[in-house]
């Protein structure tokens, strides 16, 4: 098929490799973090949980204008980039892989965070009494029952960096193979009059958010089913 | 107290807990079933979470059969004490199976000493080994938390309230499954209860709590029939009460033993309107009559028809058995009544008699308002005082000013606090009801009141 293009299953692949890389750093950042937002219990935590939740409430615009001057050649990312001989983050891979962590955190955080909060305590005692190590209890217990929650915060934390565009046009810009995601790839074809094309990743996406609200809802239902 | 004993365990535990004061001492032997007992709210359940390291008291000490798990300077986690614990809802893991849940704190080295297949048998659990716990019933579910303890291999078992959340039926069910572990197994056990039943059927050495402290412990007589040497020169050894007379009103902490009836004053037991006591002191003191106490006095009674109504209320001279039968219909209702004069002449014949016939103790179930109001039985309580006799009676708590008038002269020892009396009570007429179904030779009220001995 001609209009499967190679431009256009690169900006195809190129999104599935960044949503997919996000998650699983999301997942690992998001666990300890909800962890201890769940249990901590000092007056900062909110403070910290708010910061958190900010890219809610922002405009991509505004964090991909900081994220830029973070990542950019006199910023942090700069430093960084130059243990490999980098000049920058910005208008990398890299950098990108970090805006949408960043963006899609609190969407990660909060599932997990409330399904922590939900199991209460009493399980985490019960591992105790029977010499389960916080470790342990953590892994066999904490996570296995906050499954739904983990779920949800994955498929919500790849939907969400699928979907985003303003702070993947400041901080990736539209570089074909490198940062030329789909959202960026629709927006390109649409200038370029391009409407085929255009239209055709548009029900792609159209088609891709209506499964992962099918299947939100999906896990939401059987979680419910199995608490009762 | 502070100490580590092999074969003891002694804990400390002192500090506030939201709006709630725990101030708890304990030493008690680590063998046996040792219920916890108290009202609600009492601070059963904080003790346990202490002694399992789930709660922890900035002034706390804890000690198990020499080890020592907290004192000033440390605080052995939860994890690492050799504890099984029952929670009051069954808290089973829901995401493994009955299998999973119970092998979850079983060690993995083989040698345990409470073997899986032993606990499965034990505790009835073949059946269920492959269920998934929400597809449990309420009393499996708890037969499969008590097992999932016992396999973490624990050297002490505490066990909070592990039936109240389960209706009556259910209880009765799993009554004899908790009797069969405690006598295979020689595992100490911690068990919480508000319920008397429970813990007389299970328990071995019982700990009373009230508002944050223990205030009495000692251990359960057996369900052997009480021996009756030993029981009776206890009453010998008490040591002779200070200030028996003078002060007209002394609390006596729980639990009671028969050396708190103090010849010296009328005993009291306060009691709230709904906990029945002078229901209980008639029962009590008629059964002892007529296992061949010598005790007198007069009770008064609701009588009841077949279906449990009140239609009416009686009044028995104990010695004779012979109704005092002038009863008067009080205000609404024919339930409430009292003796009027003629009664009350008839009740003072009552109870002269039982102070003529030297009797071990005299009872009146009951002095309400109305009896207080009058002059009452007055001169025969000041009598029966002063012929030595003990003297026991129940009294509610509303009319506790005008019982302190009345008897202003006399002296009152009140037997109860406010909550404790329930259990008190149950066990005592329990374990009368025991002995008599043992036709234990009735000695005296002393054999099955001392032999409530406080530790």
């Amino acid at each position: 098929m001609e209009i499967w293009s190679a431009e256009i299953r690169q900006s195809v692949l190129l999104t599935v490799e960044l949503a997919a890389i996000s998650t699983v750093i999301l997942l690992m950042l998001a666990t300890p973090l909800a962890w201890w937002l769940a249990h901590a219990k000092g007056w900062w935590t909110e403070i910290i949980a708010s910061v958190i939740a900010l890219p809610l409430v922002l405009p991509p615009t505004v964090l991909g204008f900081y994220l830029l001057i973070l990542l950019g050649p006199d910023g942090p990312g700069g430093w960084i980039a130059h243990l490999w001989g980098g000049r920058t983050l910005a208008f990398t891979f890299e950098g990108l892989v970090i805006g949408s962590v960043v963006y899609s955190m609190p969407f990660v955080v909060q599932p997990i965070r409330n399904a922590f909060a939900a199991m209460g305590e009493r399980p985490l005692e019960v591992a105790a009494t029977l010499r389960a190590s916080p470790l342990r209890t953590f892994w066999t217990v904490a996570v296995p029952l906050a499954r739904p929650g983990f779920l949800t915060g994955a498929v919500l934390g790849f939907a969400h960096t699928v979907g985003e565009f303003g702070l993947v046009l400041m901080i990736g810009g539209n570089i074909p193979g490198r940062t030329k995601v789909l959202s960026v790839a629709i927006f390109d074809y649409v200038e370029t009059s391009r409407w085929r094309e255009a239209s055709m990743l548009a029900g792609l996406m159209v088609i891709f958010a209506f499964a992962v609200i099918l299947t939100m809802t999906l896990v939401d239902r059987r979680a419910t089913r199995a608490a009762t | 107290m502070r100490m580590a004993h092999p074969g003891r365990i002694n804990a400390v535990f002192r500090g506030r807990l939201g709006n709630f004061t725990l101030d708890a001492e304990l030493s008690l032997p680590a063998t046996g079933v040792t219920a916890i007992f108290g009202p609600s709210g009492c601070g059963k359940t904080s003790v346990a979470r202490c002694i399992a390291g789930l709660q922890r008291m900035a002034d706390g000490f804890c000690a198990v059969d020499g080890e020592i798990w907290q004192d000033r300077h440390s605080f052995r986690p939860v994890h690492r004490r050799p504890i099984g614990y029952v929670f009051q809802e069954a808290s089973l893991f829901p995401h493994l199976s009955v299998r999973g849940n119970l092998l979850f704190g079983a060690p993995k080295s083989a040698g345990a000493q409470i073997a899986f297949d032993e606990v499965v048998d034990l505790l009835g659990l073949a059946a269920l080994l492959d269920r998934s716990p929400h597809r449990l019933s309420g009393g499996e579910r708890q037969r499969v938390a008590i097992g999932r303890a016992l396999l973490s291999q624990p050297k002490l078992l505490l066990m909070d309230e592990p039936l109240a959340a389960l209706d009556h039926a259910t209880k009765s069910e799993i009554l004899p499954f908790l009797e069969r572990v405690r006598d295979r197994l020689s595992l100490p056990v911690f068990y919480i209860s508000h319920d008397m039943t429970e813990i007389e059927r299970f328990a071995d050495h019982l700990v009373l709590m009230e508002q944050g402290r223990v205030v009495g412990s000692g251990p359960l007589p057996s369900l052997h029939p009480i021996p009756l040497t030993g029981s009776r020169h206890r009453h010998g050894d008490c040591p002779p009460r200070r200030n028996s007379v003078g002060n007209p009103t002394r609390m006596t902490p729980m639990p009671i033993d028969f050396h708190d009836i103090d010849p010296n004053r009328v005993a009291a037991i306060l009691y709230r309107p709904q906990d029945d006591v002078d229901g209980l002191l008639a029962e009590f003191a008629q059964n002892l009559v007529r296992s061949g106490e010598r005790v007198g006095g007069v009770v008064q009674r609701n009588i009841k028809d077949g279906s449990g109504c009140h239609i009416g209320m009686e009044a028995i001279d104990l010695m004779t058995g012979a109704e005092i039968s002038i009863c008067q219909p009080l205000g609404s209702g024919a339930m409430a009544c009292k003796l009027d004069a003629a009664g009350l002449a008839e009740a003072a014949v009552a109870v002269t008699r039982a102070i003529a016939a030297d009797v071990d103790l005299v009872v009146i179930n009951k002095f309400s308002k109305q009896e207080a109001a009058g002059e009452g039985l007055r001169d025969e309580l000041a009598n029966a005082i002063a012929a030595g006799l003990p003297v026991l009676t129940a009294v509610p708590e509303k009319c506790l000013d005008a019982w302190n008038d009345f008897t202003g002269g006399i002296g009152t020892s009140l037997l109860c606090e406010r909550g404790a009396i329930e259990g008190w009570w149950q066990d005592l007429s329990s374990r009368i009801k025991r002995a008599r179904a043992a036709r234990l030779p009735a000695d005296a009220p002393a054999a099955l009141l001392a032999d409530h001995h406080v530790g």
